[in-house]
């Protein structure tokens, strides 16, 4: 298991101090973007580079892994990168929530509440939720520098003024700590409120753009709305996951080719699998 | 750690940076460094020796506060961290009992704020409770990674050196973040977030 000739966890030591430093950083500035000097890694880059660079640079021997795409432990994306961490780690890996110690995501967070002693390391496309309403990459330093984010306001107004509503259903800009806006990676605005004062270490990785940033737990986390039109969270009509019964959690919707039917079920696998079992503990 | 006929400065400065990562996270928690026989012969202070193996490296800067044993040279050898002075400085270390001029260093610009100085900082004790510790400086501390509010008490650390870390985060996201490390191992980190009252007990 451990006769691998490169370093454990793959990237150099280096490379993991690089990052290490600049997560302290991102930690002690809540939703600011720290940039990093990315490092080519053997899959292709918008494959979350920058959570697996973050992922390699803390994980120890005795961390569990998950890793989830969309809420799902078996598609070919999680499949890759868990095997690959697995591989240049020896590590254990696991595919139920309680038992990570790091869960590497894209686009989702897990249904169940994560504790305290738990990370959760997104992969990040595009880290800047300026990038909307600003080209520039100058325009937007000075934007976050400056708190100015006028344009952002003006995006989702015109929004409500052309739809009766926000209809941004991915990358639901937040502002941390009252004074970042911050792009909390492509979650469903199901997943958004679990940001706020968690109980959870939250760190994102964009390896293409090259940068980091963190929101410690016990932090204000606050989607951008308006007094009259509020940020709310996906409506699937009250329509149960088919497989589990749940409400609760989110719900993708299926086709059913064959028979015409269309149903909704839990986007998060292992959590639906695991609540069909009646395992899971509600507080 | 037990195995020091072989020793895995990877495991060990994985680990190190595991717990600074929880607790600069957790301001006010304090978290244990481990020491292992290849550190502990180090003429620097074994747990800032252990920071300092854990985050240096040749892309930045640091400076020892007060150096009067040629630390400098020793950690730039085991690092091949460049030596600087105050004001340049990535990382601040700093021995008990020191009292440096926090104004001095890097606070970051309102660009790039990640560009400021960590204060690496030795004290006598650091406890979650204040039992048993005399002379110590209470804090009631709040801000993010506090749940509410947490305690920390702090021995061998001065007022007026608090007062003069808050002045330096009057203006976040500028500021400074200081890891405490006592005699025994506990570290505590307090980044530029935190705000915190202050009680001598
Ligand atoms: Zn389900």
């Amino acid at each position: 298991m451990t006769s691998y000739s490169y370093n454990y966890g793959f990237l150099d030591e280096q490379t993991k101090k690089e990052i290490r430093r600049k997560l302290l950083q991102a930690v002690a500035i809540p939703g600011y973007q720290v940039p990093y000097g990315s490092r080519e890694m053997p899959i292709a880059r918008g494959w979350g580079t920058g959570g697996l660079q973050i992922t390699l640079s803390i994980i120890g021997k005795q961390d569990t892994l998950k890793v989830i795409d969309q809420g799902c432990d078996f598609s070919v994306n999680a499949c890759n990168l868990r095997n690959f961490i697995a591989a240049t780690t020896g590590n254990t890996v696991t595919t139920d929530t309680a038992e990570a110690s790091i869960v590497q995501t894209r686009h989702r967070i897990p249904e169940e509440a994560m504790r305290e002693d738990q990370i959760l390391v997104f992969q990040v496309p595009y880290p800047e939720i300026l990038r909307w309403v600003e080209p520039s990459e100058r325009e937007t330093r000075r934007m976050h520098a400056e708190r100015d984010y006028g344009k952002l306001w003006v995006f989702l107004y015109e929004d409500i003024v052309r739809w009766g509503e926000i209809t941004l259903s991915y990358r639901y800009p937040v502002l941390v700590n009252q004074r970042y806006a911050m792009d909390p990676s492509p979650i469903p605005r199901h997943d958004v409120p679990k940001l706020h004062q968690a109980e959870t270490l939250f760190l994102f990785g964009a390896g293409r753009e090259k940068r980091l940033y963190a929101v410690p737990p016990y932090t204000e986390v606050v989607p951008l709305q308006f007094e009259d039109y509020h940020f709310t969270i996906e409506n699937f009509g009250g329509q149960p996951c088919r497989s589990c019964g749940s409400t609760s959690s989110y719900l993708n919707e299926v086709y059913d080719g064959e028979t015409g039917e269309r149903y909704f079920s839990c986007s998060d696998t292992s959590h639906c699998a695991k609540n069909s079992r009646g395992a899971i503990r509600h507080e | 750690m037990s195995d020091s006929t072989h020793f895995d400065q990877t495991a060990y400065t994985q680990a190190t940076f595991r717990t600074l990562l929880d607790c600069m996270a957790r301001p006010g928690k304090v978290g244990s460094l481990l020491t292992v026989a290849e550190v502990a012969s180090s003429p620097f202070d074994t747990y800032l020796f252990v920071v300092a193996l854990t985050l240096l490296d040749h892309e930045v800067v640091f400076h020892v506060y007060s150096d009067q044993c040629s630390l400098s040279s020793h950690l730039q050898a085991h690092t091949m961290a460049r030596v600087g002075a105050v004001e340049e400085c990535d990382y601040l270390f700093v021995g008990r009992g020191e009292s440096p001029d926090f104004r001095r260093l890097k606070r970051g610009s309102w660009q790039y704020p990640d560009e400021s100085a960590t204060i690496i900082q030795l004290v006598e004790e650091l406890g979650e409770v204040t039992d048993g510790l005399e002379q110590a400086l209470r804090l009631e501390l709040c801000g993010p990674g506090i749940q509410r509010s947490r305690t920390v008490a702090v021995r061998g650390l001065s007022c007026e050196l608090l007062q003069s870390w808050r002045h330096c985060n009057r203006e976040f996201p500028l500021g400074l973040d200081w890891i405490l490390v006592d005699k025994s191992g506990q570290v505590c980190c307090l980044p530029r977030t935190v705000q915190f009252t202050v009680e001598v007990v």
